[in-house]
């Protein structure tokens, strides 16, 4: 699958204005960068279509994400802030999403185990670290292709950044990671983007 | 060949299925705050239709309507649904895009399949209008439908400067409220100017407000609460203040002036627009109560002790004129008295409810309090004055201020 990005840009309702942003990649990673406050949160919700881009455009073979459901079903995302219900356990979270993501028989009970999560605590009984690795695990939940990762690496441990390191290397010949990350990212990157200034309104 | 119809017929389902598996867990998400909010509305609902009712006398208006033709009461009917859905619209996108919702939009499921997913949201919006629409044939229908008017204008910024102008052009058609109905069309006219100009930007009230110096542990968090009050929210309380007097003017004159046995559509159209600007009050407070965190972050710089009589305080004032209420329904009597004071004790349990929901839920720290100093000034105004016409004028004002404060308040940070 192939995602198109081109000439994105989003629109704050206070009129600051983000992008542009092009891109074209099918497999590997690709690195967000940007300092705080750049916008690189806002701009993987739209190429998530959780919002709509301004101008321009996000295609995952050829689909519109934000307005055609079915596309998200190849798209999996991990908030920089914890995102999931908290009452879902890290089983439940996984097997929901998976369903979702039409693939019910995925199995998600071994990453669980490598990265030592209880199966059935709650989410938001869990500590930050964890509760990001469940999400982490909801996102992969269902083998997505586009899988957007915000900030990831920033709350997980050493072990933790070491699996992730691990899997990305995995999993990059078959799938597209978007990652967000502040400084130098702790893997080699196909593809390098830095997030342009914002235009704020006069 | 049955293997491949069946997976036709599973590939044709799986919206559906997508959709049932999403309704139920926006159901259990939205479950807690479903309830928080579901009962308290219909109890606030229900006592203003009561304490309206105990203010204006329905006969005119129910004889006006007696004369409506079906279309004309089918108009009516579209005009406060439309109200009523245009002012449910904005928080409810603005529910559904927050933070904590936003899991939903990676969801993908789109169309009927995500209406369905949503219906635990979109029935706390539609549940209000159906509870109307039961209440229809119940002597308390008006007062309730006029309740909904009103509270959809309160909840929308542009619709009370619009309810301004209407009641305005109402009473001017009048010729002996022309000062009242001037000034109410000067009030609405101005303050709808004025949100359309949009209020100016917060750095000069931020400026001013940063000379304030706290004293002490509670004085920080009035403060805090009082800033936030301002900073924020400051275009909602001038606008409506300017709309509440007139709109209270108008009510009293309405109440001292109209014969009972005088029926005119003016005079019941007057009536219903006067109401649309006062009929905001326990209903609206129950909302923000229900909804709204509304207390101070757990972090905050106070003992267990100092917090919870800083809290029993606010509670205590928003208390009395609760207990004032029922006094009066007791010590009132009359047709529909053991009515009045069942619902008077059901709004006590509601402010009951806020109390503990207030104290025993923990709470995003970056949302402040000062909802409770609305709520309690309101009542503070209220306390002398349980069903008068001023003191319906106030609590509309409280209600007003507390929705549109809390409505206002859930931003859609992208």
């Amino acid at each position: 699958m192939k995602l198109s990005v081109n000439d994105l840009r989003y629109r704050y309702p206070d009129g600051t204005t983000l992008g542009p942003l092009t891109l074209s990649a099918t497999t590997g990673v690709v690195h967000l960068q940007g300092p705080n406050g750049s916008g690189k949160t806002t701009l993987l919700r739209v190429v998530g279509g959780v919002l709509e881009p301004s101008s321009g455009s996000v295609r995952l073979d050829g689909s519109d994400p934000f307005h055609h459901a079915p596309t998200r079903a190849h798209i999996g995302a991990c908030a920089p802030a914890a995102e999931l219900p908290g009452f879902l356990t890290a089983t439940e979270a996984w097997r929901q999403w998976a369903a979702f993501r039409g693939a019910p028989s995925w199995n998600g009970a071994p990453l669980l185990a490598e990265l030592d999560l209880p199966a059935h605590l709650r989410l938001d009984q869990m500590s930050s670290g964890q509760r990001r690795r469940a999400e982490l695990i909801a996102a992969l939940a269902g083998d997505p292709h586009l899988i957007l990762l915000d900030e990831t690496f920033t709350h997980l441990d050493d072990a933790g950044v070491h699996w992730l390191i691990d899997a990305i290397g995995r999993m990059r010949g078959q799938h597209l990671f978007v990652l967000s990350h502040h400084g130098e990212l702790p893997l080699e990157a196909d593809v390098t983007l830095t997030m342009p200034q914002a235009q704020r309104p006069a | 060949m049955a293997r491949r119809a069946r997976r036709a017929t599973a590939s044709n389902l799986r919206p559906v299925i997508h959709g049932l598996r999403l309704a139920r867990l926006v159901g259990r998400h939205s479950l807690p705050r479903f309830s928080r909010a579901l009962a308290p509305t219909g109890i606030g609902l229900a006592l203003i239709a009561v304490q309206a009712d105990a203010v204006i006398d329905w006969h005119i208006v129910r004889s006006m309507i007696a004369e409506w033709s079906a279309s004309e009461r089918v108009l009516a009917s579209t005009v406060i649904a439309g109200l009523w859905g245009h002012s449910i619209a904005a928080p409810m996108t603005l529910a559904l895009r927050s933070d904590e919702d936003r899991w939903r939009w990676r969801v993908p499921v789109g169309g009927l399949a995500n209406a369905l997913g949503l219906a635990p949201v979109w029935l706390t919006a539609v549940l209000p209008l159906a509870l109307i629409g039961w209440l229809f044939a119940h002597p308390l229908a008006l007062p309730a439908a006029s309740t909904v008017t009103g509270l959809a204008l309160a909840s929308n910024r542009r619709l009370q400067a619009l309810a301004g102008v209407i009641a305005g052009a109402a009473v001017l058609g009048l010729a002996e409220f022309v000062p009242i109905g001037g000034f109410a069309l000067l009030a609405g006219g101005a303050m709808g100017c004025r949100l359309v100009a949009q209020s100016p930007p917060p750095s000069g009230a931020a400026r001013k407000t940063t000379a304030w110096r706290a004293w002490s542990p509670s004085s920080a968090i009035v403060l805090r609460d009082l800033r936030a009050l301002w900073r924020l929210e400051r275009g909602v309380v001038l606008g409506a203040l300017f709309i509440s007097a007139p709109a209270y003017a108008v009510q009293r004159a309405a109440v001292a002036n109209f014969p009972l046995t005088g029926e005119s559509a003016v005079r019941g159209g007057l009536l219903i627009a006067t109401l649309a600007l006062t009929a905001s009050a326990a209903g609206i407070l129950a909302l923000p109560g229900a909804l709204g965190p509304a207390l101070d972050p757990r972090r905050a710089p106070l003992s267990a002790a100092r917090r919870g009589s800083l809290l029993i305080g606010i509670g205590a004032v928003l208390a009395v004129p609760t207990v004032a209420s029922v006094l009066h329904a007791v010590l009132a009597g009359g047709t529909g008295g053991l009515f009045r004071l069942v619902l008077h004790a059901a709004a006590m349990l509601t402010g009951a409810a806020w109390f503990a929901v207030g104290v025993g839920r923990r709470t995003d720290a970056d949302r402040g309090s000062y909802l409770w100093w609305v709520l309690a000034l309101g009542g503070l105004a209220l306390t002398p004055l349980p069903f008068s016409p001023l003191g319906a004028a106030c609590l509309a004002l409280a209600g007003w201020l507390g929705t549109t404060w809390t409505l206002a308040r859930a931003r859609n940070a992208p």
